[in-house]
Parts: structure tokens; sequence; C-alpha cells
């Protein structure tokens, strides 16, 4: 039994074609549309037609996130802003003709450039023969998300698939750059929620409550104390680093634990900066990073006599410090961020 | 028996070779677009009465009585009549084309979602290998007809409730995913397919009784399910007495008709979605398969002329009813919390979804997780015994085991190609054992 | 011609062409600069397209493989980042001037 009409028409390259064409058709009408809101759905069609041919090149995953995160979630962030900003002069934005010709030039040669690569090199033009088109069909399931995932979390499991000795070495996994991105997306999260918050529409008018809060000046005896500790922080932090292994022969201690304990005399100074720069929680966290020494030495094998006494000699400026930031009637506590 | 090959052997019959094939093809993917459109469309016809008569009974009324009978079953389709005939109005101010367009953007979204969502073992019109994903992702497009029939209707109460919608969709579809992943993580595998027959047996295989985190888990997804598809209490956007009507104030006649049927296509299409994720599918609270398989095979039912294929197709039509049964369930359930809890505010939607759903979903993977790597095979039944009266199959054991497997599968090709990098992480799915589960994948 | 021939990897680039040449056409004429965040969106889909026909089984019997399509997911995510923090600097830039118009950006010209 022959399925005829299955044979009569190619339907993978019948449905390249209608995918490619609605694509670049699309992309172009973006590009000479001049309505803001109409291009951004003809955007949007040429995005979905793009995932379909993901989908008809064995790329379902990539299809399913390029319309999930690209169409579903990024076009609509595209269209919010649209709307947001689309006032009736916005809408339509001409452009002159001079950057039209300008833009034709530089696009058309680039385009021409483009489509020479792509029909230059002979090995990218030949189709796949009717025995490796076989071989296809028999051979394991495609690409799926389970391996997606795997390569993901550093293990190849497609790597008994490549031929090539030399290549099969090459492919390692991809835990480190998917480790970057999710720190990434945390990055810009939190940034674009911050660069997009609502302001209140005080600009320019300071009231009485701005002029006291973060303009307070810190008094004499606190700024000093203050730069007094961090001298005192980095030459303990420098000598901690240079006598790393005389220290540690003398008491028996780690040598990581010395280097960690001269890092986390550097973030003191830094901490303290920031104090100097009114901000409540560097006062808190400068209390922890003294307890954090004192730990780091008792795990590194000092006793614990020598830690509790680290402790107490390193808190009691902190202490000092937080007496000056809140005594008096109108503490310099309370002003500070 | 593929119902191509069987129209292809009663056409041969009657008509030359050349034009029995074609023809028995197109006969065969109209009957199955019909069916799959039916699903939608007489499914909307039906849930629109249902809601009536729900709503009536909550509300102490009986809803619909006159048209066809004494329970008004042909009340929506004097409803649809009425809408046909309306006036096509176009506001003066708004952009035609996409305010023409946009029901057909909502409801090809919604529609197109049914590509991927098996009905039976292997009923499906393409068994997409992500297919949990694939849903999803095109569930979310719905909300472009949403955007742009808010936009064009050149009205900015349109608009307002159009932006609300879009905002609460696209939020609540966070929560939604991490609810979804947690099946998806527990059978290893993203084909609705396989993570239905891997629950095969009793209702203690189901998944909703794998652990407490994922019972907790389907309540957290049902309360994003009905967000996403702006049901009561999330309807806010286009509730009557809120914004007049919200994105579709100007939209009358046969184009509003076409936005509730994109809605009520997806109201079944998340009942179904928890069916297969969380309630094991077709395969009901008794295990039909297995009992048809053992009177048919055990049984010696073969010698009264029973063929094995037609007995499978019979218990595959069992469990298509009982998954329709179990997506009507879920629509039910949807009207019953619309009409008896009140609205809420659009602060308070987003709320629940950033400071709620995101939270407890989180968590919950979170247990999860924990759960299958430190307990493996240890289901809810098993803890408080219950497998003594209802086995665990072996489906529900290679579910648990394919942490196992994978890592088995993965030492074996290390082996055979001298490969020196051993893995240390075993989630993954095993296609070799997947495909041996679900026998009837396309 | 090649326009009933099989499918090969160069009908893929040239999709992937038209795209990247839109996507820099659009990002050299929009004036609005959401026009121009489009531009981006499309240059990222055309490059997204060459690593996936690179990366098809079904095109080249030494495909990329897993390597084409996860740099095509690596690239859709960070182009979703990226789109978020555009689009706040473009709010920004709206809140504090009244106008999208990107040729009205000119306090820092020389």
């Amino acid at each position: 039994m022959t399925p005829v009409l299955l044979a009569v028409v190619d339907w993978h390259e019948f449905f390249f074609m209608l995918f490619a064409l609605i694509a670049c058709v699309f992309a172009l009408a973006v590009v000479f549309a001049a309505n803001i809101v109409r291009m951004a759905f003809y955007l949007i069609i040429s995005l979905g037609a793009t995932a379909g041919l993901f989908f008809l090149a064995g790329a379902e995953f990539v299809g399913a996130m390029q319309l999930m995160i690209y169409v579903g979630g990024t076009l609509v962030l595209l269209i919010f802003g649209v709307m947001l900003t689309a006032q009736k002069s916005f809408v339509d934005l001409k452009v002159t003709g001079g950057e039209w010709v300008m833009a034709a030039i530089a696009g058309g040669s680039l385009l021409a450039l483009l489509l020479y690569a792509a029909f230059q090199v002979e090995d990218w033009r030949r189709p796949l023969t009717a025995e490796q088109r076989e071989e296809l069909i028999v051979a394991d399931d495609a690409y799926d998300a389970a391996h997606i995932g795997m390569a993901v979390l550093g293990v190849r499991v497609d790597k008994a698939r490549q031929p090539d000795e030399q290549l099969q070495k090459g492919m390692s996994g991809y835990l480190l750059p998917f480790e970057i991105v999710s720190v990434h997306l945390l990055v810009v999260l939190i940034g674009a929620g911050y660069l997009a918050r609502t302001k209140l529409s005080t600009r320019g008018v300071r009231t009485a409550t701005d002029a006291s809060r973060g303009n307070v000046a810190l008094p004499f005896t606190v700024k000093a104390l203050i730069y007094l500790g961090a001298i005192a922080s980095i030459a303990a932090g420098v000598a901690c680093f240079v006598l790393a292994g005389s220290i540690s022969g003398a008491i028996g201690l780690n040598l990581a634990c010395m280097y960690v304990v001269g890092g986390l005399f550097f973030m003191n100074v830094l901490l303290k900066l920031i104090v100097l720069a009114r901000q409540k929680w560097a006062v808190s966290a400068l209390v922890i990073v003294a307890l954090l020494q004192a730990a780091t030495l008792f795990w590194g094998g000092a006793g614990l006599l020598i830690a509790i006494g680290f402790a107490v000699v390193a808190l009691l400026p902190i202490g000092l410090l937080i007496f000056l930031l809140c005594s008096g009637q109108r503490s310099v506590w309370s002003q500070m961020e | 028996m593929n119902l191509a090959v069987f129209f292809d052997s009663v056409l041969a019959y009657m008509l030359p070779g050349w034009l029995a094939s074609p023809l028995a093809y197109l006969l065969a993917a109209g009957i199955h677009l019909a069916l799959l459109i039916n699903v939608v469309a007489v499914g909307a016809l039906v849930f629109i009465w249902m809601e009536r008569k729900v709503s009536g009974r909550i509300q102490d009324r009986l809803g619909p009585t006159r048209v066809g009978g004494k329970f008004g079953w042909l009340q929506t389709l004097a409803d649809g009549i009425k809408l046909i005939a309306k006036e096509d109005i176009v506001p003066k101010d708004a952009d035609a084309f996409l305010f023409k367009l946009a029901p057909y953007i909502s409801f090809a979204a919604s529609f197109a979602a049914y590509i991927a969502l098996p009905f039976s073992n292997g009923w499906v019109a393409d068994s997409v290998n992500v297919g949990v994903f694939f849903i999803l992702a095109v569930l979310g497009l719905e909300v472009f007809g949403v955007i742009l029939a808010g936009y064009a209707s050149g009205s900015k109460w349109s608009l307002f409730g159009a932006m609300r919608e879009a905002a609460q969709v696209v939020s609540y579809e966070v929560p939604l995913g991490m609810c979804v992943v947690i099946p998806v993580f527990i059978c290893g595998t993203m084909n609705p397919i396989a993570i239905a027959n891997m629950q095969q047996g009793w209702f203690t295989n189901w998944l909703i009784f794998h652990d407490p985190a994922t019972f907790l888990v389907f309540w957290v997804y049902f309360t994003c399910a009905v967000a996403s598809v702006n049901r009561a209490p999330f309807d806010l956007a286009e509730a009557e007495s809120e914004l007049v009507a919200g994105f579709h104030t100007e939209y009358s006649g046969l184009r509003w008709s076409i936005f509730f049927m994109a809605e009520y296509g997806s109201m079944f299409l998340v009942s179904g979605l928890a069916a297969i994720l969380f309630f094991g599918g077709w395969h009901g609270p008794i295990p039909v398969t297995s009992i048809i398989h053992w009177l048919v095979v055990d049984m010696g039912g073969n010698e009264l002329g029973w063929s094995a294929p037609f007995w499978t197709w019979v218990a595959n039509l069992i469990g298509c009813i009982n998954f329709l049964g179990k997506g009507l369930l879920g629509v039910t359930v949807m009207m019953w919390v619309r009409w008896t809890l009140p609205r809420l505010r659009i602060d308070q939607v987003m709320t629940t979804c950033l400071k709620y759903c995101v939270p407890l979903a989180a968590a919950c993977f979170l247990g999860a997780a924990f759960w299958t790597v430190s307990l493996p095979g240890l289901t809810l039944s098993k803890l408080v015994m219950l497998d003594k009266i209802f086995p665990a199959n072996t489906y529900g054991e290679i579910r648990e085991d394919w942490v196992e497997q994978a890592v088995e599968r993965e030492r074996i090709e290390a082996e055979e190609y001298g490969d020196d990098e051993e893995p240390e992480l075993e989630e993954g799915a095993d296609e070799v054992e997947v495909a041996a589960i679900n026998g009837g994948e396309l | 011609m090649l326009l009933f021939a099989e499918v090969t990897v160069t009908h893929y680039m040239a999709v992937g062409a038209v795209l990247f040449v839109a996507g820099v056409v659009c990002m050299a004429t929009k004036r609005n600069a959401l026009g121009i965040l489009m531009g981006i969106e499309l240059v990222l889909n055309g490059a997204n397209v060459n690593f996936i026909a690179f990366g098809s089984e079904y095109l080249r019997e030494d495909s990329l493989g897993l390597d084409g399509q996860l740099m095509a997911l690596f690239v859709i995510v960070l182009a979703a980042a990226e789109a978020a923090v555009a689009l706040a600097i473009a709010l920004n830039f709206y809140n504090n001037y009244a106008t999208i118009d990107v040729d009205r950006a000119d306090d820092l010209k020389g």
C-alpha cells in the first residue's frame, strides 16, 4: 500500500518553505512598518514561525523554549513596553529618505555577503543521501530533553554518537555556562526590577525629611575610630597573608584558615567604608565578620581560648563604635539609612 | 490497527488503488481532526450549559429548563444561533484588522495545545517528546489574543482589562511551570503518555499520592491553572462588574463566542493536564487494562476469536472515557469554585501569585526532590501499608528505579566506548525503558 | 533550482541571513527605542536559526548535535535577560524625558 498523497508532496520541504516564508516576510514587515504596535505583532508571528523551523530541524526542546521564553515572555514584555509608551505622537515615527538609502545599501551588502557565504561551501549544499536517511530512521530516537538536561548538568550522554575520536574528546558538559546563566538571570531580575520601579514624583523637591536622612555628618570621634580600625584591619590582613606560613607553623593552624582570616580582614575594611557611607547594615555585618573570623580560627585548629580571645579583642572596638553611634539625644544611628 | 489502513482496505474494493490510498488517509485525518475539534467546540457547548446549571443550583435556582426538554439541553445551541445572528459591530476607533484577528489568535493558541494532549495510550495527535513543556508554552500564547483585543478595541477600559489580564496570566505561568516540573522529574520524562503510563494500576500509583509535597503541589497547580485561564476568583479582567467587561467589551456575537470557546478549551486542557500529571491520566482507580488483559489473554479468550488489538482498543476506549471524566470533573470543580468564592482584586491576585504560590511551589519542589532522592521507591501507599491491598505494579517500580537504571546504562555505555569520564549525576530518562513502557507511542 | 530541491543547511542559513539583516536594518533605521529592541531580537533569532541548522541531524551527517541546540538555548535565555534590562532602560528614559524617540537622547552630545 503506497501512501500516494504522502509521497506526492515532500512534506518536510513544504513546511520548511511555509515557515521560512512566514519568518522572512514578517521580519521584513517589521522593518518596513511604521506603527509600533503592528511591528510588535509582526515580530511575534516571525518568531513563532522561527519556532516552527526549530521543530522541523529536530530541536523540539529548543523550539518549545523559543515559544515559551521568547514569544510568551520576551515579546509580552515588549508589548507591555509598547503599550506604556505608545502615545499618539510616538506610535508612528517616520524615518527620513536619506537614512533609508543608507540602510538599504548597508543591509543589502550584508545580505549579499551572508548569502554568498551560505552558498559557497559545497558540504552545506548537500542533503542527506538515501541510505543516511534510512540509517536515521532505524537508529535511536532524536535528541530529547533528557539529553539536553544531562548535558547541562555536565554529562554528555551523546558522546558515544560522535564518530570522530578527536571531536569526541572535546565534547564537554555545559555546567559552568548553566550556573553562570542562572546567576546572570538572578542579577538581571533584581536589576530590571530595581530600574523599572515606580519612583515618587518628588524630583527636585528636597523636603525636611530628605535632608535629615542620609545627609547626617558622622561625628569626629566616630570617623577617627573607623579610620583607625580600617588601618589596623589592613595591617592585620597584610600580616595574615605575608606571615601565613610562620604564624600557622607557630600556633599550629591550617594554612588555608590564615588566608580566610586575612580575606575577612580586608572585608572588614570594606564594611567600615560602607559604615562611613551611613548604612546601618554594615555595622551588623562587622559583628558577623568578627565572629566568622573567630569561628575560622577555631575550625583551623587554634584552641577554643585563642578563638574566644580573638573574638573579644575584635569585638571591643566594634562595641565602642556602636556605643558612639547610638549615644546622644539625636543619635547618629537613627539617621543612618 | 490504524484507521487509515482500515479505510484503505475497505476502499480498495470499490476504487482503484491510486485513488483509494490518498482518500483513505484524508478520511482518517478528517475523522481525527473532527474528533479533536469537537472536544473543544462541543465541549464548550456542554460546559456553558453545565455552567448555567451548576451556577443555578448553587444559587438555589434551576437554570435553563425550557429549550430541549426538562433540563434545557439545547439552550446553548439556541444561544449559539442567537450569537451568530447578531449584528457584527466594529467600533469606529478600533484597529479593524487586529480587532477581527484577536479572537482567532486566542482560540488558535488554546486549540494548538491539544496537539500534544493524549486522550489515551497512543491516542494523541502528535506524540511530542517534550509534550508537557509544549502544552505550557502554547498556552502562554493565549495572552496575545487578549492584549490585541484590548488594544485594538480602541477603548481605554478594554486596554486596562487586557493589561491586567496579561499581567496576571504571565505572572501565574511561573508557579504553574514549577508545579508541572515536579511530576516531570519524578517520572523522568516530559512525554505525557509516558508520565501517565507510569501511573498504571490502582489509584495508589497516582502521582498525587507519591509524596506529601506532590499532594500539596496539585492544589497549588489547580490554583495557578484557575488563575491562568482567568476563571473566578481570578476573573477581574473579564467580569461583568469590572471595567465594563474587560478586554471583550466591544466584542459581540460570534467573535465573543470564539473567545469563550478558547476559555473553555483552556479550562478543559489544564484539567486534562492535571489528570495526566497527578491522577494517572486514563488509568483509573481500577486497573481496567490489567483486568481486560487477564480476562482476554490469561483466560484464553483467544480461542473464542477475540483478537488482542481489538481488546487493546477497547481498553484504550475505556481509558479515554476515564480521562474525559477526570477532565470534566476538573472543569466542574472550577465552576463550583467560581460560584462559591468572591472575586479577588488585582493586587490580591498578584500577592497570591508572588507571595503564596511561588514560594509554596518552590518549597514543594525541594520537598519532592528530597523525597525522591533520599527515599527512592517510597510512596505514600507504601508508607501506610496500603500496597498490600493495592499492589504497586512493575511500572510504578520502574518509575522509582529510573535513577539507578540511568546510571547503569551510562556505566555500560562508558565501558563500551572506553570513556573514562564517569557520570556523577543521574537525573535523566532512559529512552529504552520509556519506549518499553509506552508501547503505543507513535 | 534550489527552491524545489531538498532542504539543506544552506536553506536554513539563507533564512538566518534574512532575519539577521532585517534585524540590523531595523536597529539602524528605527527611531523608536522599542523598534531598536525588536531589531536586536531579530538578530539573535537569525543567529539561533544558524546554530540549530548546524546542530540538526536531519540536515547533515556530521552535525554539531547537541552543541548547536545548547548554544541556541543559551542565546534565547540571554536574549530574554537583555530584553528585560533594555526595556527597563527605555522605560526610565521615557519617564524622564517624556519621549521614546532616540534621536532626542542627545544630552551628552559633544
